[in-house]
């Protein structure tokens, strides 16, 4: 399989190259974090992921594309 | 006498000679010395580096190669062309000389340097009749003191030492790299220089791990309170407690809490504190603060480094000492420094004191005492570069035999309806060596008020600040040559080499390092199939070993033997992989090319992307708009037929077209508006050498 973010070859079984798995990883992790800081939807969070200047280039590439798809 | 550059040549030979002044020779364009000394005639000679270097025994660009020689650097190398007229007039000399004297830099490279010489420019027999000269100055002083005591032999330990590391990096560098190269070539029929090696590995493998974190980092959110006071009409910076809060509700109510509330002072707390003078500057924290202060790569700070030393001007530079020997006379250095008046009145201060004694540092080099300014004085302007680092070694030097400084530093607790700000103020009370090294010195001074417990403090505002953690910094050259020795790979000599390699090889790029795709793709694929390859553990121990040589406790062969052993089993794996080791490359770099080629949103459209192309009947390039090919736009413009062009990654600031870059071999980079026909900013619209005129 191919990556769905960078066309890169996927491990058996996952949408998502090696780079852009670990990204995901981080993102979901994150995102408990950022619901204890505040009240925020996974939507909104994603939002400011992909605003923020901070943002690891692969994370935002995901975050993008989670909310153009509308996935969690 | 061999001398490692003509430079030392000739401050060999004016120091030593006895009579007059030395009588020049030239041949071949290489100058050397006849001089007496103690009523002998010597021949000082000079070399230009390694005038050797390892090569390939027997034919065939293909890999493992175990089997090595030395060859003379101009057929090794073709960028050594140089070298073929010294080696051709010290293998002419040599046969009128009775003996030899290795008058080489005294270090492994030095002896290495001076020993091939002998060994195949003045034929294997000269090796027994040579003595070394050690010194680590080039001024008189010491080079009549090294030749008053000259070594009986050459120095072994270091030379085999020196021979097993050139033979071990060139097997490591050559087969690694062709084992790349050719799975490359076989894959896509493309050649592209291509290379890893003992300690690039490793130190990319840094930089990838960095550069991952980086890539995969999500920022968490954090509240800090800005609170401004309001003292005898002035405004003072008030710091929460809690630097960092990490509940929004809870940063809320501490807002809320402290809004149009006065506070008072509940506690002040003064505290002196002594700062030691700084350690002595070995090589590594030369080029450190040369990076800090000047943004000097590593390698140009060891080249100006050099230059001083040749000029006599600085002990010698790839010292790892912060420890200063009793033998180096500091108060002749500090009499001689106090006739430049910028030294002057420090210099005597220092020379007034009863005792000097310098701070020591935790490093030790035998061979040589930290760098240090000799005493001789520039005989001309030094140029720019050059001064900088000559007056960071003076200033440095003075600093070590400073007397510590002493610091006030004021915390005043102020409590606000139960909470704790903080109001911060240092000065300095006493500058002492601070005074000697102020130009390198990051330290601010803030003065608070007056104020007394129980005193009341009026707030001027306060509010919420929204932030977020930050990724790891990414590395620079001097973060990456700091980290190469923390973790003890390479030498003090090779590494800001090695970080050059890794910029050329077009593995990184920029001075705040990021990984290309070219370096990842090297990295993945090097870490899926030979890990072993970008082992720090594997590098360390050879590192290890080939001390040891240095020490006598292990051979040059043993070494080499233990290297090859390592080094068979992942040539093997390599090579069973080389067509998706093929692959994973070919692919990295379309993709770097592709990447290179493109400056930029077409300004004209605003859809199509501007790329490098080249024409079809002239072949010469220029720069275009991708929709040329769907006929949606034209817009093409002509750029220099010669050197790299890269973006810059910013528009030009009159009219508003990309800028791009041009790097031409030898050449300054220059920056260019790419509408350089039309653009309005007029003679401005050419930047050279990347600064705003």
């Amino acid at each position: 399989m191919n990556c769905i973010i960078c066309g890169v070859n996927t491990n058996e079984g996952s949408n998502y190259c090696e780079n852009h798995l670990s990204a995901y990883i981080n993102l979901k992790e994150a995102y408990n974090e950022w619901k204890k800081a505040m009240d925020i939807t996974w939507q909104e969070y994603l939002k400011k992921v992909i605003e923020n200047e901070n943002t690891g280039e692969w994370v935002r590439e995901l975050a993008i594309h989670l909310l153009n798809e509308n996935l969690e | 006498m061999i001398t490692e550059k003509p430079t030392a040549a000739k401050r060999i030979a004016d120091a030593l000679n006895e009579k007059g002044t030395p009588v020049k020779h030239e041949e071949h364009g290489i100058t050397y010395y006849d001089i007496v000394r103690n009523g002998e005639r010597i021949r000082v000679v000079p070399a230009i580096g390694h005038l050797y270097s390892v090569a390939q025994e027997g034919k065939g660009w293909t890999y493992p190669i175990f089997q090595t020689k030395w060859v003379p650097s101009y057929i090794a190398n073709k960028q050594s062309r140089n070298t073929e007229n010294f080696i051709r007039v010290i293998s002419k000399l040599s046969r009128e000389a009775k003996n030899f004297i290795s008058a080489t830099d005294f270090d492994i490279e030095g002896s290495q340097i001076a020993y091939c010489v002998l060994k195949y420019a003045c034929g294997e027999s000269s090796l027994t009749r040579a003595q070394r000269m050690k010194f680590s100055t080039l001024t008189n002083r010491d080079i009549i003191k090294g030749f008053n005591s000259l070594s009986p032999t050459l120095d072994w330990e270091l030379i085999e030492a020196g021979r097993t590391r050139h033979e071990i990096d060139w097997i490591y560098g050559i087969n690694l790299s062709r084992a790349m190269i050719l799975s490359l070539k076989k894959v896509s029929g493309m050649y592209k220089a291509l290379s890893t090696g003992r300690v690039q590995g490793p130190t990319l493998a840094f930089i990838a791990e960095r550069e991952k974190k980086i890539r995969s980092f999500v920022p968490k959110p954090f509240w800090t309170i800005n609170a401004v006071a309001l003292i005898d009409g002035k405004k003072y910076l008030l710091e929460y407690s809690q630097k960092k809060i990490w509940i929004k509700k809870e940063a809320e109510k501490v807002i809320n809490e402290c809004n149009n509330r006065v506070g008072a002072v509940s506690q002040i707390q003064t505290r002196k504190t002594l700062q030691k003078p700084p350690v002595p500057l070995d090589i590594g924290t030369l080029q450190s603060e040369a990076y800090t202060y000047f943004r000097f790569t590593p390698s140009r700070t060891l080249r100006i480094a050099e230059q001083l030393y040749l000029d006599a001007l600085i002990s010698y530079p790839r010292s790892g000492s912060q420890k200063f020997p009793p033998s180096i006379d500091v108060h002749a250095i500090l009499k001689s420094l106090s006739n430049i008046e910028e030294y002057s009145q420090m210099a005597r201060e220092l020379l007034s004191k009863e005792k000097l004694v310098p701070t020591q540092g935790k490093k030790e080099d035998l061979a040589h005492p930290p760098i240090h300014p000799t005493g001789n004085l520039p005989e001309k302007k030094l140029k720019e570069d050059n001064r900088k680092i000559f007056d960071l070694v003076v200033r440095r030097f003075l600093a070590v035999f400073g007397d510590p400084s002493i610091r006030e530093s004021l915390k005043i607790e102020i409590t606000i309806n139960g909470h704790l700000f903080h109001l911060r103020g240092s000065r300095i009370l006493e500058q002492g060596w601070q005074k000697y090294y102020s130009p390198y010195i990051r330290s601010e001074e803030t003065i608070l008020p007056q104020l007394k417990e129980g005193q009341k403090i009026e707030l001027d505002s306060i509010e919420l600040v929204d932030k977020y953690t930050t990724a790891p910094p990414r590395y620079n050259p001097k973060s990456v040559l700091m980290l190469m020795e923390n973790q003890h790979i390479g030498t003090k000599a090779t590494r800001a080499e090695i970080i050059d390699t890794l910029y050329s090889r077009g593995y990184i790029t920029g001075e705040r390092i990021f990984m290309t795709p070219l370096g990842f793709s090297v990295i993945n694929i090097l870490s899926k199939y030979c890990p072993k390859v970008l082992s720090v553990e594997l590098t360390r121990e050879l590192e290890q070993e080939m001390e040891e040589i240095e020490t006598n406790r292990r051979t040059r062969q043993e070494v080499i033997i233990d290297a090859v052993e390592k080094l068979t089993p992942i040539l093997k794996e390599l090579k069973l992989k080389e067509k998706v080791i093929g692959q994973g490359l070919s692919e990295a770099l379309a993709s770097l090319r592709r990447e290179k080629s493109t400056i930029g949103i077409c300004p004209i459209c605003k859809e199509g992307s501007l790329t490098i192309m080249h024409s079809k009947k002239t072949r010469k390039r220029f720069i275009g708009c991708s929709n040329y090919w769907t006929k949606k736009c034209s817009f093409s413009v002509p750029i220099p037929q010669e050197g790299d062009i890269e973006t810059t990654g910013e528009n030009c600031q009159y009219c508003g077209f990309p800028m791009v870059r041009i790097r031409r071999s030898r050449k300054k980079p220059w920056n260019m508006c790419i509408n350089w026909q039309n653009c309005p900013g007029g003679k401005n619209k050419i930047q050279r050498g990347g600064e705003t005129q």
